[in-house]
This record gives structure tokens, sequence and C-alpha cells, in this order.
């Protein structure tokens, strides 16, 4: 420690040691995730590289007709997760673990939990590149991690965000710059989504049913799944965005003041839109509309966020022809523009009804991912490394290389798929003679037509993966060139004031404005929601505390202005206030959908419980993830009512823990498959599906034929599934439940035998049938005979 | 009855309760924003603009 006149200072070592690590680690599992995307891009275009390509790299030596760990099914969520929590997770770790300490100017609080931190992360992605492949999901797209990973990312996380604010606590800097408003959002909102999406009851170590079923279960997961990108994807890197943009042209954010516009506005917005990833389906029609009526209002503080971070490179766009690390900058604000502006556009429910479930939504995440996350990684990643090698970057040639690289992939696969996703959509609305027939009845049609711009989106991908390659050699042969370096900082030590400050700091969100606040929200809820008296009462409370409030900010003005500033020093008063801001959307929309739609309330048509052997099927279904292409929800609109049949209710997939809606129809939609074929039919379609579907892309699935049906875990998942409110009997043995089966499965391959085609009963493809079979099965609730099952 | 009283109501309701308190909230912080002092907001922007004061170079050998 130093010591002069008047202070004491001490010089502070930062620990870049972290970031590095966390740097190294998202280039390494960027390359595998965006490896595995563009091997089930090809996968889309041809069938054989589910696993029958390894006959022809191995000229014959190994024989297959598919590899059940490399099929679309099991792969695209390993592509997914990878991409977020591997790629971008890292990416966001290093970010943070870099900006926090200079913005705090101090050291992580801990380098144990950061070391925790870093590896347990590794270790987390490490047993998903396993878990997944191998089949074990919990079938919910971007939560299917099975339940002991769960926890095991709860931990780390809950590590992070501890660190992270013990660090908030130590710093020596008095006030919380914006980008550090950006990671607290991240911390606490992501915390709150991921527990909640993940609540589950495990069966065994490998499986659980989630807590939600049906329409919850929809709603939960679109709630977290649409934050995930806006708390996961967005708010980090935002934060990113206000440190290293500014840092990269040697000038301030353009605009501070919109900076907190844009934080609280997004921030209190976001939450509330998760529902435009079920419009126009079973889903209550007041949470469709928020979804949508928030999503357009999303439109303002995204283009705030876009536009202050463009107008902070004015007077340095000169740079843009030289500076490849402004390049990216610049290119992936704009692709942040470009894809808030879709978004917000898809959510429109006429917009929705042409582009859910087609390829247009598949190009917008990737314009977000890709361009957004992918370019600003590139451009922080070649900030970062000369300076935390003490060199040069090693190659810009490279860097400016792999801009237009990954510039034309993104271009390449996001027009394609505007141009797949509008003309299936088309399609699949099309009608002729009058509106009263489909014109293209054979959902095949609609795939085949837009096979070539597919292709073009696999060739997009694989530029992009090209360019990205290019980063990885250049940053390691930048480190090879120079030595690992850690950033030091003198600050003054003002013992006494810091303690002082550090008590009064938990207490600082309770002052006069957030109180009155309370009390007018908390009496404007009593007048909403009581009656008579109770009502009166509201509402002249209500109207008491809005004149005391307006009566104590005129008597003191100075003082209330003063509280926004004091909260801009305090971490943990800010942090409460934004988690009531990011809680309130969802608490608003799950708790009445939870708490009512479950299926005591349910009027009209209620979906009949699964059989054992059809529960067993249903697994296979889920962990195959068949989900990934086939959706099991008729919506609201004429023309798939023509396609599939009556539009789906609400109860009728009310048991399904997890649901199976779906978010992208590769192949048709299931929710009426029940009945609709032969069982035969299934039987050969599953062995080799271009035998009865000429022209499908879907992978053969010759294991089904060879693998058994766990049976012996069915009592156990019966009883689960009894705890979360299906009807099974409860004196359900498990000689019945075996007896329930061999009846069942004898039937079927009784059935299947009287067509030439033969297999065991205790096969998988067995329950599989059984199960799709099922789909579409409801009773009416009025029906006394059912009801008595 | 009840479930479907309380089901039309919070139909009706929640998408202005909605409504009006994100309006609320947007109007308060467009309001604290424009009334931040020009000092905070300088204070505020240069953060990020601080530099290292020099590296330690034996990072790797800690």
């Amino acid at each position: 420690m130093n010591t002069n006149n008047n202070t004491h200072t001490t010089t502070i070592e930062y620990d870049d040691d972290s970031v590095r690590k966390f740097m190294i680690a998202s280039i390494f599992w960027g390359l595998v995730g965006m490896s595995a995307g563009v091997l089930i891009a090809f996968q889309l275009n041809y069938w054989q590289m589910n696993g029958k390509f390894l006959e022809w790299i191995t000229f014959g030596w190994l024989k297959s007709e598919g590899v059940e760990f490399l099929t679309f099914g099991r792969l695209r969520p390993l592509h997914t997760n990878a991409a977020i929590f591997a790629f971008v997770g890292n990416m966001m770790f290093a970010g943070i673990y870099y900006s926090t300490q200079r913005l705090c100017r101090v050291r992580m609080a801990s380098d144990l939990l950061s070391k925790i931190n870093f590896w347990g992360w590794q270790f987390i992605i490490v047993c998903a590149a396993i878990t997944l492949p191998a089949g074990f999901t919990r079938g919910k797209e971007y939560a299917e991690l099975i339940w002991p990973i769960n926890i095991l990312v709860a931990v780390i996380w809950l590590i992070f965000g501890a660190n992270f604010f013990w660090t908030l606590g130590k710093r020596n800097e008095k006030s919380l710059y914006v980008g550090l408003w950006f990671y607290i959002a991240t911390i606490v909102t992501i915390t709150m989504l991921y527990v909640v999406n993940h609540l589950s009851i495990p069966t065994s170590f490998t499986h659980s049913y989630p807590l939600f079923g049906g329409v919850q279960d929809a709603l939960v997961q679109w709630w977290y799944g649409h934050n995930a990108v806006a708390f996961f994807l967005t708010t980090p890197m935002l934060g990113i965005m206000y440190y290293f943009v500014p840092k990269s042209v040697n000038r301030p954010v353009y605009s501070y003041r919109l900076s907190i516009i844009h934080f609280w506005s997004l921030v209190f917005i976001y939450i509330w839109a998760g529902p435009h990833h079920l419009l126009n389906t079973s889903l209550p029609e007041w949470l469709q509309s928020l979804g949508m009526i928030f999503s357009l209002m999303l439109w303002a503080p995204s283009w705030a966020g876009m536009l202050n971070g463009l107008l902070t490179l004015r007077g340095a766009w000169d740079k843009l022809l030289t500076d490849p690390i402004v390049k990216f900058f610049a290119a992936a604000v704009t692709f942040y523009g470009m894809a808030t502006f879709e978004g917000p556009l898809l959510s429109i429910k006429a917009v929705n009804a042409l582009s859910h479930y087609t390829d247009w939504t598949v190009g917008h995440v990737h314009s977000g991912t890709l361009g957004w996350n992918g370019f600003l990684a590139a451009g922080m990643f070649y900030w970062l490394a000369p300076r935390l090698w003490n060199t040069k970057l090693y190659s810009n040639a490279m860097a400016n290389a792999h801009f237009w690289l990954g510039m034309v992939g993104i271009l390449l696969y996001v027009a394609s798929m505007w141009v797949a996703g509008i003309t299936q959509g088309l399609m699949l609305s099309a009608t002729a003679e009058g509106g009263t027939i489909l014109q293209y009845p054979n959902f095949l049609d609609t795939l085949q037509a837009i096979r070539p711009v597919m292709l073009f989106r696999a060739i997009g991908g694989s530029l992009y993966l090209l360019g990205f390659a290019l980063m990885a050699i250049n940053i390691w042969k930048t480190a090879r060139s120079g030595n690992p370096v850690n950033g030091t900082v003198e600050v003054p030590v003002d013992e006494d004031s810091h303690q002082t400050a550090g008590d009064k700091r938990f207490f600082a969100f309770l002052n006069a404005p957030v109180i009155y606040a309370l009390l007018i929200v908390t009496f404007m809820l009593v007048t909403i929601f009581g009656e008579g008296a109770v009502f009166l009462f509201g509402v002249l409370m209500t109207i008491f505390f809005s004149v005391a409030a307006i009566a104590h900010f005129e008597v003191s003005k100075a003082a209330w202005s003063e509280w926004y500033g004091k909260l801009l020093d305090h971490g943990f008063a800010f942090s409460v206030l934004t988690i009531i801001a990011a809680a309130i959307g969802g608490a608003i929309q799950i708790i009445p959908t939870v708490t009512m739609q479950r299926a005591d309330n349910i009027e009209g048509r209620i979906q009949i419980p699964y059989t054992p052997l059809e529960l067993a099927g249903r697994d296979i279904y889920v962990s195959e993830g068949c989900y990934n292409c086939h959706s099991q929800m008729i919506r609201t609109l004429v023309p798939e009512v023509m396609r599939y049949g009556d539009y789906s209710h609400l109860g009728e997939s009310i048991y399904n823990h997890p649901f199976q809606w779906g978010s992208k129809r590769t192949g048709p939609d299931l929710a009426r498959e029940g009945g609709l074929r032969s069982n035969d039919w299934h039987y050969w379609h599953m062995l080799n599906p271009r035998d009865v579907s000429p022209g499908s892309n879907m992978p053969n699935y010759p294991w089904l034929f060879e693998k058994e049906t766990k049976v012996s875990q069915l009592p156990r998942k019966i009883n689960v599934m009894r705890m979360l409110g299906v009807p099974y009997p409860i004196d359900l043995s498990e000689e019945e439940i075996q007896a329930q089966v061999d009846e069942q499965a004898a039937e079927i391959v009784a059935s299947l035998a009287e067509k030439g085609a033969f297999v065991e009963p205790e096969k998988e493809i067995v329950a599989l049938i059984a199960y799709l079979q099922k789909l579409g099965s409801y009773r009416e609730t009025t029906d006394e005979v059912a009801t008595a099952e | 009855m009840f479930k479907r009283i309380i089901y039309d109501d919070w139909t009706s309701i929640v998408p202005q309760i909605s409504f009006w308190l994100t309006f609320g909230v947007f109007l308060a912080i467009v309001a604290r924003a424009l009334f931040l002092r020009k000092s905070t907001i300088e204070h505020l922007e240069s953060l990020p603009l601080q530099e290292d004061e020099s590296s330690n170079s034996s990072a790797d050998h800690k």
C-alpha cells in the first residue's frame, strides 16, 4: 500500500486469467456448436447425414442405416445449447469479468469462486454434450438438460452471482455504470426464469417430468424461452456493448440519458412478451394479446439501444475502413437493430400466422445469434486478445477476412430462411376451388419447394463457421506471440466511508418515492379485487396516498430528486427494483394460468390419459427429439383446420408433461395423428420414411426395432404422473401395469403381423406406435360414462 | 360461476393494469433521465474510458 499526504492508495491487480480462460472456452465451444449447426443444416437436405454417411466415408466398413446419436432430433438441442450456453455463455462471462473489474476498480471478490464458475460451467457443457446425443432430455427447447445438470447449472450460476455481487460490494467506484445494470438484470432474471421453468419431479437419475403440463407448461416454457433470448443473449450483450463500444473508439456513449430509458424500458417490457411464441394456439386470448402488444412496445427500447450504440461511433466512422474491431461492433449493433425490428413484426398475429412453424423464425433467431451475439463476441475478442497477452493482433487481414466471410454467411443464411419460410408458409395456407380445398394437401410438396434454399442456408452457415475458425487461429497466434498479463490500477483507500456506505446500501431502496409507489399499487389492487367496503377503502387509500405523494414531493423537491442518484450507488437496491420489474410480467401472466387452467376447470374437451405403453412411447418420442420437427398444436386458422382437422382445444393436452406443441414444422403436425394411418404404415415409416413418404428428409430409426421399452420404470413414472394430477388409478400395481403393456403390445404386434411387418412386442417401436395412435384422443367433460373411467 | 367471474375479469383488467403500469414506469424513467445532473452524466459516461494503469507481465508465473 502506498501512502501520500492525504490518502492511502493500493495497487489492485485484476483477475484477467479468468477472462482469458472464458474467452478460449467460448471460441472452442463456438466451433463445436457451430459445427453441429452446419451438420444438422445439411441433415435437413440429405437424410443420409443422420448416420448413413458413415458407411460411405468408411467405404462400407461401418454398416449403418442411421446412428441414433447423430439424428437431427438429438443434435439440434446440442447445437442450440452449445450456441447459447457454451459459446455465448462463456463469452458473456469473459466480458462481464473483464468490464466489471474495471468499472468497479476492484479485483473479482474471490479467485476461488471465479475458478469454480469457470470449471463448473465447462463441466456442465461436457455433461450436456454427452447426455443430449444419448437421448437424455426434458423435451423443452433450450431447457433440455436433465435435472441433475439443471441443479448444477443453478449452483454454478448462483456462485457466479455471489462473486459478482460480492465484487460490487467491494468496489472502489461509487457509481454503477449502465453496463453493470444490464449484468445485474441478467443475473437476477435468469435465476428466476431458470428455476421456474426447470421445476420437475424426477422418476430416475436421468429422467423427470416437469411440474407444469399442457397450456401451463407452454406458457412457462415460452416465458423462459423468450426471456432466455432477452436476458441471456441480449442484456449481457448490451452491457458488453455499453462498455466495449466506447472503449473501441475511445469516446463516451452517445447518450447516457438514453441508456437509462433503454435499460428500464427493456427490463420492464421484455418479460411480458413470451406468449408471442404461442399466437393462434389454444393459449387464452388475453395472454396472446398481451404478448403481441408488449412485443410491439419492445421496438422502442430496442431501437433506443441500437441507436445509442451506433451513434457512439459518431466521429469515428473512418475507423470502419481500417479497424476490424469497429467493423464487427458496427455490424453487431446493426444486426441487433434488424433482429429487434423483425421480432415484433413476427409477433403481430397476422404475420405470425404465416411465419410461425416455418424457417422464417429460424432465420430471425440466427440473425440475432450470428449477427448480434457472434459479431459482438468477435469484436470483443479481437479487442481483448492483444491486451490480455500484451501484444499486437496477429493479423488484421485475417480479421477482415473473418468479417466478410461471416457477413456473407449471415446474409445468405437469413435471406434463405426468409424465402424458405415465406414460401412454405404461403404454400401451406394456399387453397384452390374458391377456398374449399388445399392447393398443396401433401405436406412434402411444400418441403420439396424449399430444399434448394435450405441448401443455401447450410452453405451460409459453413461460411460463417469458416470465418469463425479464422478468428480461432488469429487469436491463437496472437496469444502465442505475447505473454499473459493482468491489468492493474491504483485506487485510494477510504476506510471510514466504505463501511458507512455498506451499512446504508441494504435499505437504500426504502425511500419515500418507492414507499409511496408500493402503497399506491397495493391499494389499486385492493380496489380492483375488492368488493363493497373493501373496494371503497381501496379507492380512498389510493387517492389519499396519491395526494400525499404529490404534497410530499412539493415540500421536499430536492431530496426526492436525489433518490435515483442514490440508487445508482447502491447495487442491492438496484437489484431489488430490477427483480420487481422483471417479475411483474411473469407473475401476472403465469399465476392465473397455473391456478385456473387446470384439468378440474376445463370445460369441453379433455385429454384421455395415456395407457402405460403409450406413456412409454411418449417418453421415446420426447427422447428422440421428435418435437424439433413435428408440432402437436393445430392453430385456430382455417388452412390448418383444413389440413389437420379441428383446431386443438386447451384441454386436449392438459395432461402432457412436458407439452409438445413444438415451434417448427419440418414435418406435419401430429396433434390428431391417432387413427389417421395404420400401425404398419408407422412401422415402415420409422424403418425408412422414404418407403411410404417419397422425398421425406426424416432420419431412419432402425434402433427402435432393436432396443426394448423400459417397462420396469413405468410404475415410478405413473406414480409421478399421479402426483402431477394425471388421473391414473391409485391402486395400479406393477403386475397390472405389466399386464396392460403386454395386452396392448400384443394387439399392435398382431395387427402388424397381418400386414407382413414382424417385430417383438417388447421393442420400442411398438410403444411408439401405441403413442402415435393415441394422439388426439379426448372426451367431453359432460360425458358421464367417460368421466367414470 | 366463481372461476368464470375471475377468468373474465382477469381478461379485461390485466391488459389495462399492464399498460398503465408500464406507461407509468416509462414516464417516471424518462423524467428522471432528463433531470439527471450534467456533472453526474459526465462522470458516469467516462467510467469505461479509464485505462489500466499498467500491466503485470508475470501473470502466468503467479
